[in-house]
């Protein structure tokens, strides 16, 4: 992939004060439309940096929190979910375990800003999905932060296997003791 | 009630044992891998066989050092890395609980430590249990505080923060119930075990001027009792822990933290970062929830005395927070006051304690397994 290539072409941007400042408002008004995010995680690791991981995790975190506001401020999830939804999905029993686990595998499967969207629609307790946000997008973030060096140098892409068996090992793990967490709490 | 005990106390042991039989059989059954001497201790002088794999060692040989003989003061640094021997010294308290329950079996001192760890951490369940049911709060939560994810890499590497979380949770609870003479007994010990728990002291300190709450008699002796322990190590050693301790935990506030968070430096090692910062993320999401609150300033000793260790933690540098393995254990202090504040706080968000907690901890367990894997078998 040619991505040295395009970052060559860019070099004016060197030139635009605050450019680090500006790119943060595009990458936070991006995140709010239903766009794939992947490219400009990319584009965001090559430009921060050392620091690309947290600005990005940041930058997420906070465009699920401002949907959710904004949706909710304008009472669009009352709307939806009368005109639509409630007819079509059936409603999960609510709760800890569903909330927070729906949330952390779906996460995983879904777009980012198409899943902010339903969360806020369906009312999903917001602090309880914001964390299971952060803790299912640190790996996707963190791989895709970290092996950016190489995608700009044109060098191959390496599938991690340790790194994918590990997060797998993570995310089971949390599956069952927590399931059995919630079961020791309903007796 | 008597079967939930049980079943916790069973759970506990089971967790822990499985643990640890798990790096015995990683190490080959080869117990001084759990310490990590340095190849340059003198073998003659250490009951058991010993297979060092660098010359640096890890700091759990200073506690076995001392604990096989804790009166010879020149001995335990000999040969080794660290030329101040007042540093090790002033953390005696370990050492001398391991020396005196493994009197007469030196050569067995790794496995008696093992099974102290074990001891500690059902103690600690029991203590903080006590302290949940005094403050009226629901005792079922009492098992959060068995399985702190730093607690595996003391067992790992036989370190003595266990035993400093076991005295910091009865000095709680002895503050709480107004046993002053238990209070200042558990109070030193923990003073000798880790000079770290200064910081709780002083904490209470302040938290008794700006709450003004009269009874100073609580923080003041043990303060007083540290000046007086470092004039004794002065007198042994011609010199004091503090000057070392500073110089090798310390930086200016926040650049230890911004190091961790700068993807570049696992350049090469994408397992070891990922991990870290998962670990340390984890802890920003609890720390998190202290700050969720409307009401920010508060008449809470835990809440105070977390904040106090909070801006210890910042101030820590890159070498402990972000190059030493075992991270996690020197933690230990602020996650005790954080999870003690954040379960007796109570609300809606003691399903996150738990939920981050557990998976912490088994992410932990995990990562120490499976690098002590690599490590030791490729």
């Amino acid at each position: 992939m040619e991505i040295e290539f395009i970052f060559n072409q860019l070099n004016f941007i060197e030139n635009i004060e605050y450019f680090e400042i500006i790119l943060i408002i595009i990458t936070f008004i991006y995140f709010l439309l239903p766009l794939p995010v992947t490219p400009l995680i990319l584009f965001n690791s090559i430009y921060f940096k050392d620091y690309a991981f947290v600005v990005n995790l940041i930058l997420i975190t906070f465009s699920y929190i401002s949907t959710y506001k904004i949706i909710h401020l304008l009472n669009l999830n009352e709307i939806i979910n009368k005109l639509f939804v409630n007819k079509i999905i059936k409603k999960l029993p609510k709760n800890n375990f569903n909330e927070f686990f729906s949330v952390f595998f779906l996460r995983i499967l879904i777009p980012i800003p198409i899943l902010n969207y339903y969360l806020s629609i369906r009312n999903y307790n917001l602090r309880k999905s914001t964390i299971s946000t952060i803790l299912a997008l640190i790996p996707y973030t963190f791989l895709l932060t970290y092996t950016s060096k190489d995608l700009i140098k044109g060098s191959e892409f390496k599938i991690n296997y340790e790194f994918i068996l590990f997060y797998f090992f993570y995310a089971i793990s949390i599956l069952i003791i927590s399931k059995l967490f919630n079961k020791l709490n309903e007796k | 009630m008597k079967n939930k005990y049980l079943s916790n106390f069973n759970l506990i042991l089971f967790i822990y044992l499985a643990f640890t039989l798990t790096l015995v059989l990683i190490y080959g059954f080869d117990l001084s891998q759990f310490v990590q001497f340095s190849n340059l201790t003198d073998l003659s002088r250490i009951p058991f066989e010993i297979n060092p794999k660098d010359q640096t060692g890890y700091d759990g040989q200073f506690y076995i050092r001392l604990a096989l003989n804790p009166f010879e003061l020149d001995w335990a640094h000999e040969n080794l890395p660290e030329n101040n021997p007042s540093y090790r010294y002033s953390r005696i308290g370990y050492p001398l609980l391991l020396w005196s329950v493994s009197f007469f079996i030196k050569n067995q001192i790794i496995i008696i430590a093992q099974l102290l760890n074990f001891i500690l951490i059902i103690s600690i369940y029991f203590v903080n249990r006590n302290i949940l049911k005094f403050l009226n709060k629901d005792t079922s939560l009492a098992i959060i505080f068995a399985f702190f994810p730093g607690y595996l890499f003391c067992i790992a590497r036989v370190t003595p923060e266990i035993l400093e979380i076991l005295l910091l949770s009865l000095a709680v609870y002895f503050y709480l119930r107004d046993r002053l003479m238990l209070f200042l007994i558990v109070s030193c010990f923990a003073l000798l075990t880790r000079e770290t728990s200064i910081i709780f002291f002083i904490s209470m300190f302040i938290y008794q001027i700006v709450f003004s709450k009269k009874n100073y008699k609580y923080s003041l002796f043990p303060i007083l009792f540290y000046f007086i322990w470092i004039v004794i190590l002065y007198l042994l050693f011609n010199n004091i822990p503090i000057g070392t301790g500073v110089s090798v935990n310390f930086n200016s506030p926040l650049s230890g933290i911004l190091e961790i968070f700068r993807i570049n430096r696992y350049s090469g090692n994408l397992l070891q970062g990922f991990t870290y910062i998962l670990e340390y993320l984890h802890i920003f999401l609890l720390i998190s929830l202290v700050f969720y609150k409307k009401k920010f300033f508060e008449d809470n000793i835990f809440k105070f005395t977390f904040f106090i260790y909070f801006l210890f933690f910042l101030t820590l540098n890159e070498v402990v927070l972000g190059t030493d393995w075992g991270f996690m254990r020197i933690l230990l202090e602020l996650y005790y006051f954080l999870i003690l504040f954040l379960i007796t706080d109570g609300g809606k968000k003691i399903f996150i304690v738990k939920l981050l907690n557990t998976s912490l901890f088994i992410f932990c367990f995990l990562r120490i397994v499976f690098e002590q894997y690599l490590t030791h078998n490729l």
